[in-house]
């Protein structure tokens, strides 16, 4: 009988909290259909930004858990420049979670002649 | 836990005054040094959410610092958020100086602070 509370519970809390398993791929997919194909142009920064956004907050509603979200997505051009992004949070540890996509990704071999970096967050908290 | 003010908007004014003054705090007379730099977004991360907890609010954060070289790169940012627009907000603030651009965004996400008299 316990087992089989445990195993209810586990589902309950997959249903309602953030799982980042399910998240990462909504964001790598978002980020490779808009600007995987290009290199950094200033005219049209502002435009796939909000199109990652827009399809990433898109996708997250369509689970219909009862999260709040928020995506942040930031593109930096490569010019050598440093640049530094760090991540804190207060909140519900068990159900709250931050899920972070750096593309291109610095341990693959793919070809980097975009030019540029693309860092991809979502968060979503419980109610 | 009691908190204060419970059913208040989110305060930019508050919020913002406790980043300023965090960053003030670290990256004052600073020149960019990426051995440093790890430890600069800390301490700013630190202080500005003990000074976020202090105004006990019934809020829960989240904090993002991003620290980058003045060199001429072009950076973008936006965030996109799906959450109580009556209640919940978000605080950007924006330092720099001759070789360091500092961008710090709080979002603030209200809780529901349930009375005690609930039943199992």
């Amino acid at each position: 009988m316990l087992e089989q509370e445990e195993n209810i519970n586990l589902l309950q809390k997959e249903l309602i909290s953030f799982q980042p398993e399910q998240i990462d791929p909504i964001l790598q997919t978002a980020i490779n259909e808009v600007i995987k194909p290009v290199s950094y142009d200033e005219s049209k920064v502002q435009q796939w930004i909000d199109t990652i956004c827009e399809s990433c907050m898109k996708q997250l509603v369509e689970l219909q858990k009862p999260l709040k979200y928020i995506v942040t997505c930031t593109i930096v051009q490569s010019t050598g420049a440093g640049f530094h992004t760090t991540h804190s949070s207060y909140w519900d540890l068990e159900n709250d979670n931050v899920v972070q996509v750096i593309w291109p990704n610095p341990n693959s071999k793919d070809e980097n002649n975009s030019h540029m970096v693309c860092v991809l967050t979502a968060i979503g908290m419980t109610l | 836990m009691d908190f204060q003010d419970a059913g208040q908007d989110f305060s930019v004014e508050d919020v913002e005054t406790v980043v300023k003054g965090a960053i003030g705090i670290v990256l004052n007379d600073t020149m960019y040094n990426p051995k440093k730099v790890n430890d600069w977004s800390n301490s700013i991360i630190d202080s500005s959410l003990k000074g976020l907890q202090s105004l006990n609010r019934p809020y829960k954060y989240a904090i993002t610092v991003i620290i980058m070289q003045k060199n001429g790169a072009g950076l973008v940012s936006a965030a996109s958020t799906y959450w109580d627009l009556s209640k919940d907000g978000l605080c950007k603030v924006n330092w720099e100086n001759n070789t360091i651009h500092c961008l710090v965004t709080v979002y603030g996400l209200s809780v529901n602070v349930e009375s005690q008299t609930e039943t199992d």
